[in-house]
């Protein structure tokens, strides 16, 4: 589903040239849940830019679903974004005056289709919500929110599901909904990259990517993880 | 995306800030309302004016006054030069051609009038019988006099509506006699109701008596305050003006390179005269009004560019699920356009209502005109579409992933 090649993006800071992401090479299959972990500033964000094809690579092949996306233009982005890629948000991101089966619609009016309403109201159902689709997301609670935002990510049936920090602004019991509904989807067979720096989110991913420095440091298992999150951060 | 889906999108961001979009409608509204009532009065007067000249007949009519130069209304007989002649009238009549009629008249203007123990001063005009075909004036009551009485310098007289409310009240003034500078007169009709003259004088405060009753027995007088030249067909008009003019310098011996002792006038030019002032008014009017629409055109820009700003991250979100710089940019554009058009219709609503107000209000004629209407609107949109450009193309710039971090 996913593999890139030496995949590199370098920065300008004024006259100083950064390196967010140093020559990453790696390979997601499909139906698999993957977690990218590591401190801050060790790339993982901008990894997680450059796969959601919002950002594009300085250098290197990115394949995504067998199809060469590294020197694509803006418009073609945009496209793959609405037709591959469904994004869920540390911060939910949905418009605060839509209401939830309104910000469900969304990634449906940027295509020619019909039938945007019932689409989206079964993408809200999926995900338990069919009660509250006229709910703004102010009358929703924060877990609520995240599961109105993941049936958006849902709504147009992307090849991808990317969850960037999903349960940073929630608390326990609304984290582990969350982190039970991304399972659910991956029994469903859907591929999903998750990306955390919390050990505790990402052991619920078949496989973690350990980044530093823009690199890929180390890879595990899932299992793995309460090993290293006792013993301390592997080199 | 589809254009439907834009717009909706588009009225959906204006409606999520409703006050914000009432204050970016402001400007153009108050623009677009001012330009509305300011040409709806400006048409208004304009037809007014022709109206009033059209119901006196004046566009198949050349006149001719005394006296050369710009002189405008109506020359009382003691202060007119004497210079127009009743020889001058029966020269045009035959030597001008495409000439109908010609007519006489003189005028004195704040003479005594009484009737019993009623007195007033008002304008008594000395015409020949053919002004009043000239002329349209019908009467209400009574007759008009002929050339009997303009043959016989009867003691006849037809009173205006008001001047005969004046001196009668509400009783019959027919048969009864009136005395004009103490000479007896009697009443044989009355005018209906005319209104005002195209240049803004009283048709209905004035008293008509044969041409030469005036001039024999009243104001001792041969020349004339005017003369109304009916021309066949109305493309003759204005070249039997200029051998009106050639005809009466060469009577009145004018040598070439000095000024005309007379004024020829036509419609055309009244109209001008007339509607000139009020046209500079309008038009000054309007520019003042198209820059305030300008200027709330650049509300709209400010507007637009903090509320891109603001809404960054929903910018970054559309961007995120597929939204492409274009479906942004019309989003934007449309989102101003949208506020300035319906600003426009609402101005035009407000300036309609606003100049039939101000019309009944204050006695000014106001006209309603549709094409100006749509155009306003139109006009308005086009404001915000310009307008909105520069925000559009800055929300559309905008880097997916920067936006997204707000």
């Amino acid at each position: 589903m996913i593999r890139m090649d030496g995949i590199q993006k370098t920065y300008r800071v004024g006259d100083v040239e950064v390196q967010a992401v140093r020559g990453i090479s790696l390979h997601i299959k499909k139906g698999e849940f993957v977690a990218i972990m590591g401190p801050s500033g060790c790339g993982k964000s901008t990894l997680m830019n450059l796969m959601g094809c919002l950002d594009t690579p300085t250098s290197g092949s990115y394949l995504l679903d067998g199809q060469e996306v590294a020197g694509l233009d803006d418009d073609a982005l945009s496209t793959i974004r609405n037709r591959k890629i469904g994004f869920v948000f540390q911060s939910f991101n949905l418009l605060p005056r839509a209401t939830a089966l309104e910000n469900v619609e969304l990634p449906l009016i940027y295509r020619d289709e019909g039938g945007i309403k019932a689409k989206a109201a079964a993408a809200l159902a999926s995900v338990g919500l069919a009660d509250r689709a006229h709910h703004k997301p102010t009358e929703l609670s924060g877990g609520q929110q995240q599961r109105v935002a993941a049936a958006r990510a849902l709504v147009t049936d992307p090849a991808i599901l990317m969850a960037d920090e999903p349960t940073g602004n929630l608390d326990t019991k609304a984290s582990e909904e969350i982190m039970a509904l991304l399972k659910d989807l991956h029994r469903q067979a859907r591929t999903i990259v998750l990306v955390t720096h919390e050990p505790d989110v990402a052991r619920h991913a078949e496989r973690i990517i350990h980044l530093k420095d823009g690199q890929v440091v180390w890879e595990s298992r899932s299992e793995d993880v309460h090993v290293g999150a006792v013993m301390g951060e592997r080199p | 995306m589809k254009i439907v889906t834009t717009v909706r999108v588009s009225i959906k961001g204006l409606t999520a800030n409703k006050l914000r979009t009432f204050f970016m409608m402001l400007g153009v509204l108050i623009g677009i309302t001012a330009l509305t009532v300011i040409v709806s009065v400006g048409q208004g007067a304009k037809m007014q004016v022709q109206e009033r000249m059209e119901r006196v007949g004046a566009f198949s009519a050349v006149m001719v006054s005394p006296g050369g130069g710009a002189t405008r209304g109506l020359g009382s007989v003691e202060t007119i030069p004497a210079t127009l002649t009743a020889e001058d009238a029966q020269a045009l009549k035959t030597e001008v051609p495409n000439v109908e009629d010609v007519a006489m008249a003189q005028v004195k203007q704040n003479e005594p009038v009484k009737f019993g123990g009623q007195s007033t001063t008002t304008t008594v005009w000395g015409v020949t019988p053919n002004y009043m075909k000239i002329r349209p004036s019908p009467t209400a009551r009574g007759e008009l006099f002929g050339p009997e009485e303009q043959a016989s310098s009867a003691r006849v007289a037809i009173l205006g509506q008001e001047t005969a409310a004046t001196l009668f009240g509400d009783a019959d003034p027919l048969e009864e006699t009136i005395r004009i500078e103490n000479v007896p007169f009697k009443v044989i009709g009355v005018f209906k109701k005319m209104g005002a003259s195209p240049g803004g004088g009283n048709l209905d405060d004035r008293i008509f008596i044969p041409f030469s009753t005036a001039s024999r027995r009243l104001f001792n007088v041969t020349y004339l305050s005017q003369l109304v030249i009916q021309i066949k067909g109305a493309n003759q008009v204005a070249p039997a003006a200029d051998q009106v003019k050639q005809l009466l310098r060469e009577r009145h011996h004018i040598a070439p390179g000095m000024s005309d002792d007379f004024s020829v006038r036509i419609a055309e030019q009244m109209l001008g005269v007339l509607t000139g002032t009020s046209q500079t008014l309008t038009l000054f009017l309007s520019i003042v009004a198209a820059l305030s629409l300008l200027v709330g055109g650049f509300i709209v820009m400010n507007i637009m560019l903090i509320s891109v700003s603001e809404r960054t991250k929903e910018i970054g979100l559309r961007r995120a699920v597929g939204a492409r710089r274009r479906d942004i940019l019309l989003q934007f554009i449309l989102e101003a356009g949208a506020v300035t058009a319906a600003g426009g219709l609402i101005g035009v609503l407000l300036g309609v209502g606003g100049a039939i107000f101000a019309s009944s209000l204050m006695g000014w004629p106001a006209a309603v005109s549709w094409p100006a209407i749509v155009g306003a609107v139109i006009f308005a949109g086009i404001v915000g579409l310009i307008f909105g450009v520069q925000p559009a193309r800055k929300a559309a710039a905008l880097h997916p992933v920067e936006a997204l971090r707000g």
